[in-house]
């Protein structure tokens, strides 16, 4: 080999390694920094999952036309699909429309009942898609409006459509002002307002002869003089049509138990503002458990039966929730029927969607002029509305989490069916009118109560511990006793959770006094053995177990101490407690003694922090320099003085880390807190409950949450809340950990 | 004399308090003590064969049953004691634990000739053997037991054969849902121009369709047959039930057995253990798949984690210039380690499950997105296995860079001087150097994953899988698929199974099986991080 070609092949060789180097470099850079990347995008992507629980609705128009100047709608809507519309004309039938061009592709008439020819007295809209029809000579019927998609074979769908006579009512000799129809189902319901402020209730009882198939109907009807300030404006019936409800223009409102057509029963009659306003209109929310009233001033707001205090037997009508109002006299109110969703319309065209729950104003619009008619699709994803000069306009809704905002999330709301404001957690329910009840509160306190009754009993173990593994151990056994408190750190959360749920939580349950007693027997039990060695210290057996071995020495007082406080504990509920402490507890506080209580879990997930907490505290323990004991103890200070006032005060800074970090822990665990508590989320610090955590809720509710769902995303925000917690309280501890290191490093 | 024991007496100023600190040592390390004890004592006799006592009441009716528990109780100033026994036979009690009074019973017995039978359904039988039904299987000859032993061995060759049938029936399922995915697609990518393929697969299917009725009706033929054995039991007062043999699993006479034997059935229970399928629900028979799960999800997890850790160690020890970036990516390698193991699992759903797996499924399997179905948009072994890698990565970081750092510097410095480049330098010196670290972090990292649960239960762990992971159908090793973990079992089979009180000895073996496989791990960590420590103080001088 020449040395030409000897250079060459070296230089080749040096740029290969070169290139090398420098690829690994960037990679290794690359990789480093991508480590931070994980970290932070771990929070972007968890909070991002989250955030669209606080967006804002968005609307967007789907269609707009105008109809003939004098055209006047008396109802209409649009199907989930939003591909056809339909309203009904003056005289009473219904015209279908595709979307969004408009196009008539069909008009169906509705007929008469009972023959002969008549024209429309009024059309109300008064369920979903039902249209209560009144003719002129006293004819009424129920109409509801079906769509349904078909899927034919070759792709595709088809909206079909059809009416439905739910309800028909032939002519009657009085016509009344006003007609209501609730029919479909088991209820066939008419109520007409008569003049005079009476009420004419009429109910269709259809039978059907078991034997001949034959049914035989048969109507049963009662009067009901409303005996009211002022006259009625706006009635409404439930779905199951059981109870009746009233508006007057004097500002009050009525319930009628309806149950009995016969004697209807006044539950309520309230005022609902002391100056006799005109409550222009009411309806009752999906659920019909609330009352939603609109008012000549704009006030908007939901009444429902509420058990008060005085009288706890009976729920009385009682104003709940006080909505964003209107500048204008509300005229019309309309809900959805798909959640809590409220549509009320002023005089002068502006309609504004509310949630219920939430309080929360989710979208408006503005027409041109007083709103004729406006409904909501089943889906809830497309409103339509016609002002009174024919203009029919469409709308894409999308607003997929109206239930949450942050009162919901953290403050107190007053729930349908509960007497008073409260926090309450309970997504999810079999009924789907039901209202979910997603306050973080309850899980935030049970997060913090676990956590706190945790650190109680595992902070001074740990710290007390690590300061006489570091301090006074004999090194021989420290070599031992680390590790084994690394392995108790490796002791998976499930098998702790598992023990404590299913061994020590019925064990504890029968030794609830015991258990009080060891706190109180074990100190006692301590002073007593030490004055007993210091006494005969000097002894072999004294020496044998002093000086650093204390601890093995102590193992027989601890056994002694448990089955001491055990029997104690027998002998004091019998004689203090009637023998069964949980009933004395029950009567004394009305606190139920649960089997999993906070006992369980202070010693379960005490358990599980302490390990982290001992390695952490010994290890800022022993690196207080030589130089500082050494000192102290040449100045006569004593081996606990040297301890207790130079090496902890030294090492408080990591202690306080180690702190922090089991805080961190505990806050985070899950396995143990679902498998030792109730889970059961109440607001209450009591030691004998148990509670839900932020963790064991995620566990528990995630798995039967639908993607980018309001749970799924509340979910998501609670480990935004737990990442957000754990991180802040890491990084404190790190920061003060970096410190100490800096101090100590010049030692 | 006084001046010395004054001395004595401040020098031991505060020897009260240090005995209170030692206090705090015992009773934490008491406490794990119990903890062993308690699942090692639950855990260790659950295979053995106790004896069955028999107790003639005083009413005149009789209990037969394992000992199992004694205590003592007042009630007013009495005191009396009270025995729990196993009695077993859910379908006659319907329930296996029962607490007698010791002032109840009339005399103790144990009788020879009882048997225990394991059994598919209803946990053990309890009881005596009264007579045998055979129809088409020839018992030989002997005593009743001796005929019924025969017998029932020949039941399980029987099965085994059955099983065959059944196992070709799953291959024959797979490939049909394999040839329906494949219509899905056609369909998807156009009915009209794939016409003549679709219809080749429907006529594949049904003649698969065909294969399996028959299969079907031969398995069923089979196991009819074998339904037609059955042996008459008698419980222990007297009530007597028919049951067909193939019904059985084993059976045994306890207090017959000698030691010998019964450590040869412990020993083969604990076969069963480790290498069977589950029955009852998971709270009897084997725990193989949930071992094979676990085993299998820490090795993926490990050929995550390991080249990420030890990345961004060398990165932290040997690249990045000491200074706040390097203290911001530390503070963030801690804060990893402290996140909650749950937001690792929401993070695995919102992220891998939905975000990745959403994207694969769109991207690769549109035709199953449009029949509403999901491949890997739901939990996985494989993302399961990601969200823990994640969830280790610190462990392996810190170990990594600790081993890193007792490297001495003469060793950088001397490579570094003969010429290497860093790269050299770390691949040639420094990672051999190093690597005894890096496996303990690699150890640590997967006893944390074998141990840790919430994450896996959001992310893809499930009671039952149908399907190993890795089975024997192209393409082998199946991602997707969910699996069984030993962590996840503990908390089904003793929080969410109808009967815990029955379900809890095996919840106690699963817990006894996965803590030793932690603290082994650990135990290896340990040991090879202090043989590594020897090695390095006496190199560094």
């Amino acid at each position: 080999m020449s040395e030409q070609s000897y250079a060459e092949v070296k230089e080749e060789y040096f740029r290969k390694i070169q290139r090398n180097d420098r690829v690994a470099q960037w990679l290794i850079v690359v990789g480093g920094i991508g480590i931070i990347g994980i970290v932070i995008g771990m929070l972007m992507i968890i909070a991002s999952v989250a955030m669209p629980l606080f967006r804002k609705a968005s609307i967007e128009e789907l269609a707009a036309f105008n109809l003939p100047a004098d055209t006047k709608l008396l109802g209409l809507g649009v199907d989930e699909y939003k591909e056809t519309g339909y309203y009904i004309r003056q005289d009473g039938s219904v015209v279908f429309y595709t979307l969004p061009d408009g196009e008539v592709i069909d008009e169906l008439l509705v007929k008469v009942p009972g023959g002969g020819e008549s024209t429309i007295k009024s059309v109300t809209t008064t369920g979903f898609f039902q249209h209560t029809y009144l003719w002129e000579n006293g004819a009424a019927a129920l109409v509801q409006v079906d769509f349904f998609p078909e899927f034919p074979e070759k792709g595709g769908r088809i909206i079909r459509h059809h009416l439905k006579m739910l309800s028909t009512w032939e002519p009657v000799g009085e016509v009344p002002l006003q007609t209501l129809i609730k029919g479909g189902g088991e209820v066939n319901l008419r109520v007409d307002i008569l003049p005079g402020n009476n009420l004419l209730l009429s109910s269709v009882l259809e039978e059907e002869n078991p034997i001949t198939e034959e049914i035989t109907r048969s109507v049963s009807s009662g009067e009901l003089a409303v005996h009211m300030s002022g006259n009625i404006t706006s009635l409404t019936v439930n779905r199951v049509g059981s109870q009746l409800f009233v508006s007057t223009d004097r500002g009050q409102v009525g319930r009628w138990d309806i149950g009995n057509l016969k004697q209807p029963k006044l539950l309520d009659k309230v005022e609902v503002h002391d100056d006799g306003r005109v409550i222009n209109d009411i309806a009752l929310v999906l659920g019909d458990e609330s009352l939603v009233i609109g008012d000549e001033r704009g006030h908007l707001e939901t009444w429902m039966p509420v058990r008060t205090g005085e009288s706890a037997s009976k729920k009385a009508l009682n104003r709940v929730h006080t909505l964003p109002g209107h500048e204008a006299a509300i005229v019309q109110l309309e809900v959805s029927r798909r959640n809590k969703t409220i549509f009320s319309a002023d005089e002068t065209g502006r309609i504004r969607a509310t949630f219920l729950t939430s309080e929360r104003g989710l979208y408006e619009f503005k027409a041109n002029g007083p709103v004729q008619v406006m409904a909501m699709n089943r889906r809830g994803n497309a409103f339509a509305y016609a002002d009174e000069n024919g203009l029919v306009e469409i709308w894409g809704v999308h607003a997929p989490h109206p239930e949450t905002s942050w009162q919901t999330l953290f403050g107190k709301v007053h729930y349908e069916s509960y007497d008073e404001p409260d926090y309450v957690w309970q997504s999810s329910s079999a009924s789907d009118d039901f209202e979910p009840k997603m306050s973080m509160r309850p899980l935030i306190l049970g997060t913090l109560k676990g956590t706190m009754y945790a650190m109680l009993f595992a902070a001074p173990l740990a710290i007390l511990g690590a300061l006489y593994t570091s301090q006074f151990m004999h090194k021989n056994w420290r070599n031992r006793v680390k590790p084994a408190v690394e392995i108790m750190a490796a002791v998976p959360s499930v098998v702790i959770g598992f023990l404590a749920g299913l061994w020590l939580a019925p064990l504890f349950e029968n030794r609830i006094v015991g258990m009080f007693a060891v706190m109180m027997v074990l100190p006692l039990m301590l002073v007593l053995s030490f004055t007993l060695i210091s006494r005969y210290s000097n002894a072999t057996w004294g020496r044998r177990v002093t000086n650093g071995k204390e601890f093995i020495g102590l193992v027989p007082v601890l056994i002694i101490a448990v089955f001491l406080s055990m029997a104690l504990g027998g002998l004091v509920e019998n004689t203090f407690f009637n023998g069964d402490v949980k009933q004395y507890v029950y009567d004394w506080r009305e606190v139920r003694v649960d089997q999993r209580n906070c006992i369980v879990i202070a010693f379960a997930l005490g358990f599980a922090v302490i390990p982290v907490i001992f390695t952490l505290a010994d290890d800022a323990l022993s690196a207080v320099p030589q130089n500082l004991t050494a000192a102290s103890l040449a100045l006569g200070a004593s081996r606990w003085q040297t301890a207790w006032k130079v090496v902890l005060p030294s090492a408080s800074p990591g202690i306080f880390a180690a702190l922090m970090i089991g805080l961190g822990r505990a806050v985070g665990e899950t396995m143990i807190v679902l498998m030792a508590t109730g889970n059961t989320p109440i607001m209450d610090m009591s030691i004998f409950n148990g509670m839900r955590t932020l963790s064991a809720n995620i566990a528990v509710e995630i798995p039967e949450a639908p993607q980018n769902g309001t749970l799924y995303r509340t979910l998501f925000l609670s480990a935004v809340i737990l990442f957000i917690f754990t991180f802040m309280v890491n990084t404190v501890a790190e920061m003060v950990r970096i410190r100490l290191r800096a101090k100590y490093g010049n030692y | 004399m006084a001046k010395a024991d004054k001395i004595e007496k401040l020098k031991g100023k505060g020897d009260g308090y240090i005995w209170a600190t030692g206090a705090a040592v015992t009773t934490t390390l008491s406490i794990a003590a119990v903890l062993l004890i308690v699942i090692i004592m639950n855990g260790i006799v659950y295979f053995w064969p106790s004896d069955l006592h028999r107790m003639a009441l005083k009413d005149g009716t009789a209990a037969l049953g394992e000992l199992k528990d004694r205590e003592e109780y007042t009630e007013g100033t009495n005191e009396f004691s009270r025995v729990q026994l196993k009695i077993g036979n859910r379908d006659f009690y319907s329930l296996d634990f029962k607490w007698f009074d010791n002032k109840d019973v009339e005399s103790w017995s144990k009788p020879e000739d009882v048997v225990v039978l394991e059994r598919l359904e209803y946990g053990n039988f309890f009881g005596s053997l009264r007579g045998l039904n055979l129809a088409n299987i020839e018992p030989g000859k002997g005593s009743d037991w001796i005929k019924f032993q025969n017998a029932l061995s020949a039941t399980r060759m029987r099965l085994k054969t059955a099983k065959k049938i059944e196992h070709e029936m799953t291959e024959l399922n797979n490939r049909t849902e394999a040839l329906r995915v494949k219509r899905l697609k056609l369909v998807y990518k156009g009915r009209e121009k794939n016409e003549k393929k679709i219809k080749e697969l429907d006529a594949e299917m049904a003649e698969m369709k065909d294969a399996f009725a028959g299969l079907q009706a031969e398995l069923t033929e089979q196991l009819d047959r074998l339904s037609l054995n059955t042996v008459t039991l008698v419980e222990v007062n007297g009530e007597e039930k028919e049951l067909p043999i193939k019904e059985v699993v084993r059976a045994y006479r306890p207090n017959q057995m000698s030691i010998f034997s019964k450590c040869a059935h412990y020993l083969v229970k604990v076969g069963e253990l480790l290498f069977d399928e589950p029955r009852e629900a998971n709270t009897e028979g084997g725990l193989f798949p949930a071992i094979f799960g676990t085993v299998m999800m820490v090795l993926i997890m490990s050929i995550f984690c390991m080249p990420m850790g030890i990345v961004a160690a060398i990165y932290l020890r040997e690249y990045a210039k000491e200074g706040p970036v390097v203290r911001l990516v530390r503070i963030a390698v801690n804060n990893l380690a402290g996140v909650p193991s749950i937001v690792y699992g929401v993070f695995g759903l919102g992220f891998f499950v939905y975000g990745i797996g959403g994207w694969i499924d769109e991207t690769f399997f549109p035709h199953l997105v449009a029949n509403h179905e999901t491949k890997m948009k739901t939990g996985g072994i494989f993302w399961a296995s990601l969200t823990l890698s994640l969830l280790t990565v610190p462990v392996v970081i810190v170990a990594t860079e600790e081993a890193l750092a007792s490297i001495p510097r003469g060793m950088r410095e001397g490579s570094l001087a003969l010429g290497a480049t860093k790269w050299q330098t770390i691949r040639k010196v420094l990672l051999p150097m190093a690597s005894p670290g890096i496996l303990t972090g690699l150890i640590l990292s997967m006893a944390r994953a074998a141990g840790e649960v919430a994450p896996l239960m959001i992310t893809g762990v499930v009671k039952l899988a149908p399907a190993l992971p890795l089975d024997s159908q192209a393409p082998f090793l199946h991602l997707d698929r969910k699996f069984m973990h030993l962590g996840f079992h503990i908390y089904d089979v003793g929080f969410q199974s109808p009967n815990v009180e029955a379900a809890k000895p095996m919840v106690y073996v699963t817990t006894l099986l996965l803590l030793a496989i932690v603290i082994l791990l650990n135990l290896t960590a340990i040991r090879v991080r202090s043989n590594m420590r020897k090695k390095y103080t006496m190199g560094a001088f």
